[in-house]
């Protein structure tokens, strides 16, 4: 990243936020060391549980201020901003909710139908696919090297459902 | 000094050699397919070691490691797509020469100097691992939460010009090692979900943080890697034993720019390759030429590269501290085997660490050998459809973590998915993220331990001289890129 683009933050005001982090850390390292003394004679271990948390969570609050204060402009250099990238919220928001579903039905449908059923709605709603060989063909040959691959190959058993997908499973796998 | 003896007289040897070159081909492929990095690879796969024995599923890995850093050079040579973040100069460097229709020569100078390197660093992590084992036997917990800290502060300080992103990135998780019990008091701390009853768990941790976020971040970019055939068409004519031989001083050069880089804490391959590259530039007389297919400047990432990531393997085996993301990952292979990585490991299981050695050697031999004969086919398999690569990425993560830990950890794997969006969509790294979950219960526990221990006297813990010059290397570490103008920037 070159210092004399536009976009970048002087040196101006990147001294006073470099200040700023490094006062709540060195406040965080205060606080933890003054703690500690005065927890000496606590009893241990259990006054410390949440020391360390503490202090790393002080820390947090603080680089992530100060992060924020820095990104109020975008980054030249991140990746989103170097692409001048249109995100497809869409299809990300459809990919996460798949994936979400999935993970929320495999208990009870078990493995091999949810699974079936994700890919090919995944290929069919996020890759945008259609066709026989993509709606069909790639969910049955990738389910079923999944299944043979994590039943037979590894002994791991797989989710097999409830009910009648129970039966169903136990019929596949 | 470790002997292969018994390894070579082993009736398990077949075996061993079989998973060795198992790793090296899938690294291999993993490393040469867009879409699909090492450390990903590693981490989609961690749930074989549960079908392996200790050293089978160590051997692997590792194997799997070293071929999978080169592996990216064939696709960023062949079709300048890097197909891991290491081959990133690769690409630059290396494509030109395809562009000539000399694919031959930059592949050529690719696998022998990436071979050398990682057998030349595999015989320093077999000294100089043993060695650091026997001086780090004597730490006391004060000095580990230093070298703790010390990880850290490397980690920072290899974020390049954006510290704070790099601090931001070790902090969160240091601050996600706290959740879950409490290793002394046995507290439950930050359970907001039943999910985290047993804390975050390194393996869905990483699957969602590399696997699932990479197709994610994809889908939401629109990144979808896509290859062309041109080069496979082309004749390739590997060059003779002199082209290679006038490139020594690259390598000399190089390999050791690689090797510290690589055992510094965070730091790992890519920085490797970038350093290295940009130093050959400094002392080459064609540095005017670099950018349009010039040996030396393919040469010098590539050495690099291999050297660093085999060098990341001797804080991880010897300290048990990863020197790098993927480093990292493996470190949840021995924790799948309730291993611990570190000193006790040299003490206890010689002949593990012999294992894993030899894994090392023959991996950076093999994919030498592999990539000569299996070049072309593997690069025809790298153009399959990114589509059957996303789905079998996603159904593998989600079927690997409920094999691994159930449904409460596909919720983890998850939530580190969508943080793994977020963390790259304000351009943080997320390999520091791993090292601070991996690094928080070492300084917390051993921290902890050394105030019981002093009565509470912090002065105590720190007080030996392992921990003072530590801290003072941490503290150098955090203030060097500071004062060399680098600034605190996001």
């Amino acid at each position: 990243m070159n210092d004399t683009s536009p976009s970048a933050p002087s040196a101006a005001t990147k001294r006073p936020q470099a200040v700023l982090t490094g006062l709540t850390l060195l406040s965080a390292l205060a606080g933890l060391f003054f703690t500690i003394r005065q927890q000496r004679l606590a009893d241990y271990p259990e006054g410390l549980s949440y020391l360390f948390p503490g202090f790393i969570f002080l820390c947090l609050l603080g680089v992530g201020l100060s992060f924020l204060r820095q990104t109020r402009t975008p980054a030249p250099s991140s990746p989103a901003h170097a692409a001048g990238t249109l995100f497809n919220t869409a299809a990300f928001c459809q990919i996460c909710g798949l994936l979400l579903g999935y993970v929320v039905v495999i208990p009870f449908i078990g493995f091999v139908l949810a699974t079936l059923v994700f890919q090919a709605m995944a290929v069919a709603l996020v890759f945008k696919r259609r066709g026989l060989l993509w709606l069909c063909a790639l969910p049955i040959c990738v389910t079923a090297a999944f299944t043979l691959f994590f039943t037979k190959a590894l002994s791991v058993p797989l989710p097999r459902g409830t009910g009648l997908f129970y039966s169903l499973n136990n019929v596949v796998i | 000094m470790f002997e292969f003896g018994a390894i070579l007289s082993s009736p398990d040897l077949p075996l061993l050699i079989a998973l060795i070159t198992a790793g090296v081909l899938t690294g291999f492929i993993v490393g040469a397919m867009p879409g699909l990095d090492i450390t990903t690879g590693v981490a989609l796969l961690l749930p074989l070691s549960y079908v392996m024995g200790q050293s089978e599923a160590l051997a692997f890995f590792t194997a799997m490691y070293c071929a999978g850093v080169f592996g990216g050079s064939i696709t960023a040579i062949l079709f300048r797509i890097p197909g891991t973040s290491e081959s990133v100069m690769s690409a630059v460097e290396g494509y030109p020469f395809t562009a000539r229709g000399e694919p031959g020569k930059a592949l050529g100078v690719a696998i022998v100097f990436s071979g050398a390197a990682g057998v030349a660093a595999t015989l320093v992590l077999m000294t100089v691992s043993p060695l650091l084992a026997k001086v780090a036997l004597s730490f006391g917990p004060g000095d580990y939460a230093a070298l703790g800290i010390l990880g850290c502060a490397a980690v920072v300080s290899a974020s390049g010009d954006h510290l704070a992103r790099g601090l931001l990135a070790v902090l969160l998780g240091l601050f996600f090692s706290t959740i879950g019990p409490d290793q002394i008091s046995g507290d439950y701390r930050f359970v907001i979900v039943p999910a985290l009853e047993d804390g975050i768990t390194l393996i869905p941790a990483i699957i969602g943080l590399f696997a699932v976020a990479d197709v994610f971040w994809r889908i939401l970019t629109n990144d979808v890697p896509q290859l062309g055939r041109g080069a496979l068409a082309q004749k390739w004519a590997f060059p003779p034993l002199g082209y290679y031989l006038q490139l020594t001083s690259t390598f000399v050069r190089s390999w050791a720019i690689g090797l510290f880089t690589g055992i510094l804490p965070g730091a790992g391959a890519s920085s490797a390759a970038f350093i290295a590259h940009s130093a050959e530039a400094r002392v080459s007389k064609n540095a005017e030429q670099f950018g349009n297919g010039v040996p030396e400047a393919l040469a010098a990432p590539e050495t690099a590269k291999n050297a660093a990531a085999v060098g990341s393997l001797i804080p991880l085996l010897a300290l048990g501290i990863p020197g790098s993301g993927t480093a990292a990952v493996i470190l949840g292979a021995f924790e799948i085997h309730n291993l611990q990585a570190g000193p006790l490991l040299f003490a206890q299981q010689p002949e593990l660490l012999n294992t894993i050695f030899f894994a090392v050697l023959i991996a950076n031999i093999a994919f030498v050998l592999a990539s000569f004969i299996l070049m072309r086919p593997i690069a025809m398999m790298t153009s399959m459809p990114y589509p059957v690569l996303a789905v079998s990425i996603l159904t593998l993560s989600v079927t690997g973590t409920i094999a691994t830990g159930g449904l409460a950890a596909a919720n983890v794997m998850l939530a580190f998915a969508i943080l793994g969006v977020g963390l790259r969509a304000l351009n943080i790294p997320a390999a520091p993220v791993i090292l601070g979950l991996v690094l928080g219960p070492i300084i917390e526990v051993y921290f902890r331990r050394g105030l019981l221990m002093s009565d509470g006297d912090i002065a105590a813990v720190f007080g030996s001289p392992v921990s003072m010059t530590l801290l003072v290397a941490a503290t150098l570490f955090l203030l060097w890129p500071l004062m060399q103008n680098k600034k605190w920037r996001a």
